[in-house]
Formats: C-alpha cells, sequence, structure tokens
C-alpha cells in the first residue's frame, strides 16, 4: 500500500490548482506556505479518518461511511464544511446516475441513441467495447 | 486611445473582482463538482491509519471534497491576514498565525510551528535544560541545599551551566 512516503502526501500541482481557486487571481503563494498547505491537509485527512473510525468502533463497524465522516467533521468543529460537502455528493450522485441512465438506455435501443450526452462519450465507448 | 480605454476597464474590472472577494466568503464555488484531487491517494492515506480496517467508496470520496475545502478555507483565512498588512502575498506566517489563532486548527500546532529566531531557540533550550536538570535533583531525591542552588541558577542565566554542572555533581 503506502511504501513510499510520496504515497501519503498530496500532489503540489493539485494543491497549487485549489489554492489558486481560493485566492483573487493576482495573488503571489509562497513555497513554503503551499507545502505547509499541502502537508496540513495531508494531516487533516488523518485527523478526520481516526475520528470518524472511533464513531464506526462505537457501533462495532469495521467500514467507514460517509455518515461517518460527517458526524467527525462535525465533532472536530468543521461544520462548515458538511452543506457543501452534500451538495457536491448529490452533484456526484446525479452525474453518476444520469451514466447509469445513459448506458442502460443505450443497452436497450442499441446504439440508437449514441450521441445524446457529448460528455460520458468517452466512458461509455469502453462499456461498448467490454460488452461486445 | 483605444488601448487607453481598454485598459482603464480592465482596471474597473479588476478594482471590482478585488472588492467582491474582499467581501464576500465564496463558499458557493466550492460546490463545483469536479475534484481536483486523487481519490486513490486519499483513500491511501485514509488506509494507512492503523485503527481503519476499510474504507467506504463513499467516505473516501467525501474525504476529498472535504480536504479540497479544508485547504481553501485555510488558505482564504489566511489570506485575510495578509489582506490586512496590504499584501497580495501569501506566506507561511500567515498560515501560521491563523493556525495558532483558531482552536479548532489546534492539531496542526506541531505540523505547523511558528518561525522563531536562533537567539529564541537558544532561550527556550536553556529553558528546556534548566527544567530538565530540576526534575533529574527531584529524581535523585535531592537535598534542600541543592534545589535552592537551581533557584539561584534560574535567577543568575549567564552562569546558569556552571550552577547545573555543580548541583550534579551534588
Amino acid at each position: 500500500m503506502a511504501e513510499k512516503l510520496e504515497d501519503l502526501t498530496l500532489p503540489n500541482g493539485s494543491v497549487q490548482k485549489i489554492i489558486k481557486e481560493a485566492l483573487p487571481d493576482n495573488t503571489n503563494v509562497g513555497k513554503d506556505a503551499r507545502l505547509a498547505l499541502s502537508r496540513a491537509a495531508s494531516v487533516f485527512v488523518l485527523y478526520v479518518t481516526s475520528q470518524a473510525s472511533n464513531e464506526a468502533q462505537k457501533v462495532n463497524r469495521k467500514t467507514l461511511t460517509k455518515e461517518d465522516v460527517i458526524n467527525a467533521l462535525k465533532d472536530l468543529e468543521f461544520e462548515d464544511f458538511i452543506e457543501p460537502l452534500q451538495i457536491a455528493l448529490k452533484e456526484f450522485k446525479e452525474a453518476k446516475a444520469k451514466k447509469t441512465v445513459n448506458k442502460s438506455i443505450e443497452g436497450t435501443t442499441q446504439n440508437g441513441t449514441e450521441h445524446s450526452e457529448g460528455e460520458d462519450d468517452d466512458a461509455d465507448g469502453n462499456d461498448e467495447a467490454t460488452e461486445d | 486611445m483605444s488601448v487607453d480605454s481598454l485598459f482603464s476597464r480592465f482596471s474597473l474590472v479588476h478594482i471590482e473582482v478585488k472588492h467582491k472577494t474582499n467581501l464576500v466568503f465564496p463558499i458557493g464555488n466550492m460546490t463545483s463538482a469536479k475534484g481536483h484531487l486523487p481519490v486513490s491517494r486519499i483513500n491511501t492515506i485514509m488506509k494507512s491509519s492503523c485503527d481503519v480496517d476499510t474504507v467506504g467508496k463513499d467516505s473516501s470520496i467525501m474525504m476529498c471534497k472535504a480536504t479540497e475545502i479544508f485547504i481553501k478555507t485555510l488558505a482564504q483565512e489566511a489570506f485575510r491576514q495578509s489582506h490586512a498588512n496590504n499584501k497580495k502575498r501569501l506566506d507561511y506566517k500567515h498560515l501560521t498565525d491563523v493556525v495558532h489563532s483558531d482552536t479548532k486548527y489546534n492539531f496542526l500546532k506541531d505540523i505547523l510551528p511558528k518561525k522563531i529566531t536562533y537567539a529564541k531557540y537558544k532561550e527556550i533550550m536553556a529553558k528546556k535544560n534548566k527544567q530538565m536538570a530540576a526534575e533529574q535533583n527531584d529524581d535523585g531525591r535531592s537535598s534542600p541545599s541543592s534545589s535552592s542552588s537551581c533557584s539561584s541558577s534560574s535567577e543568575e542565566d549567564s552562569s546558569s551551566e556552571s550552577n547545573d554542572a555543580g548541583s550534579h555533581s551534588a
């Protein structure tokens, strides 16, 4: 699993992108500040995970669920995160449902409505290839 | 002339944008469906915790988003600190200021320590050494005379080392 130390850090480019999104356009971000934020994020993941696993162990569950994560965030004074999180998860699920619906439609009509969604062309194309 | 007008328009827009970010905390655009962080990496980090057996797929996706929001929140809070100094720059110092002033970031205190000067470091180490020496004296059931020598050493900083050495031998 986590063999190297780099496996436990977040990729620099993505962190940079996120910071740039959060701040006004013409802001300089120091190298040490970016590294610090990246490390802080890694620790944040572990921090929330351990709290969530505590929650799960209380009811003798071994798998972390999203409710555990939400409860952990609540306990750790990060309540502000929950609302945007749930919206994001809902969006994600909707996108996923759309994908599966599209797939099933394509499966029933058999290449009748191939170009209904431009975005999902790649994934669907792969699935079709495997089905054939 | 046209270039001039273009420039002025640009600067106007610029000011508007700056104003907006100053006033509104843009939590709305945090909910964009597309994530930047790799879910697999987050999953690896979560699994590296020893008291976790299995991680649900939903929870790692959720954690991924939560981490993104966390980075944005911390960056914005730190940036507001730097903005108070009229700077357009985010530095390590601003981050530590936020982390050390808010209780919910207590878990980051060790990961993002405040930068100190070498003189201060020396001071702290001297204090620590003194404390260690005092504890050692307590463990060895020191006589009241040695404890008094310790208290005198705290008063005289310059000769503290020699005093400590003396208490050790005694």
